[in-house]
């Protein structure tokens, strides 16, 4: 399920600081390395990482490899959340609702 | 920043009993089995608990008895308001708040829940924010006319 491997993802402070530098700015990874505090290989894991997830792109230009954020991924993660919101209240509804309409027959 | 997302719904209940089956029966409505980090291997979790205090804790007993943190209780007044970190499988250093406020409106209570900061998950989650909003208003309106009816 991708909103979970999206949490998952965006969990870690530090892949999240990687996440927002290449949301602000698409860049290499020595671009994003630079501006953190985090060598070039632990930037390339992040950035596996937040691949798999769906959260990240990377288009070639010339020989560079430029990193982006993935609209779609951040869409079924705000998808989900609302979903996720609506069933709750539904639910709660439901049980309040119901037992009142109980409570009248 | 990028907008909260808002629900509202109607219960047929004063707010003081709309607050208390919120707080205290939250595991009688919550869908324990879908919306649970216990879920997420395929099992629903045994209850959701919320301490009914500001600085509880707000957390899942998972399928094997194991406890999943959700988030801590901000604000809390009974028959009012509701406020919580909210940070269901997430670290807690990146909570997002949710608000749940309860209003008297004519003999029932409308129920307004409000998830926002939720965007620390994603900078540019602005940018897809208007394709759903007549999606939220047409799904939401259509089952919560249809709960509320039935």
């Amino acid at each position: 399920m991708t909103y979970i491997d999206s949490l998952s993802a965006l969990a870690d402070p530090t892949r999240r600081q990687v996440f927002e530098v290449i949301a602000a700015t698409p860049s290499p990874v020595g671009a994003v390395a630079a501006k953190l505090p985090v060598s070039r290989p632990a930037v390339s894991q992040h950035l596996k990482v937040l691949s798999d997830a769906g959260l990240v792109m990377c288009r070639a230009q010339g020989t560079r490899r430029i990193y982006a954020v993935r609209p779609e991924g951040l869409a079924d993660l705000r998808e989900w959340l609302d979903q996720f919101w609506t069933k709750a209240l539904d639910s709660f509804a439901s049980e309040i609702n119901d037992k009142e309409a109980d409570r009248h027959d | 920043m990028t907008d909260p997302i808002v629900k509202t719904v109607d219960v047929n209940c004063s707010a003081a009993h709309a607050f208390e089956v919120f707080v205290t029966r939250i595991s009688d409505w919550w869908p324990l089995d879908g919306h649970a980090v216990s879920a997420a291997s395929g099992k629903p979790a045994q209850s959701v608990t919320i301490e009914p205090r500001v600085g509880g804790a707000v957390y899942e007993t998972m399928h094997d008895g194991g406890r999943a943190d959700w988030g801590k209780v901000l604000e809390f007044e009974p028959g009012r308001r509701l406020a919580m970190t909210w940070h269901p499988g997430n670290n807690a250093d990146a909570p997002t708040r949710v608000e749940v406020e309860f209003a008297d409106a004519g003999g029932k209570t409308r129920v307004t829940l409000t998830h926002s900061e939720w965007e620390v998950w994603g900078a540019e989650a602005a940018a897809k924010r208007g394709n759903y909003d007549s999606g939220w208003d047409y799904v939401f309106g259509e089952r919560y006319a249809g709960a509320i009816a039935a």
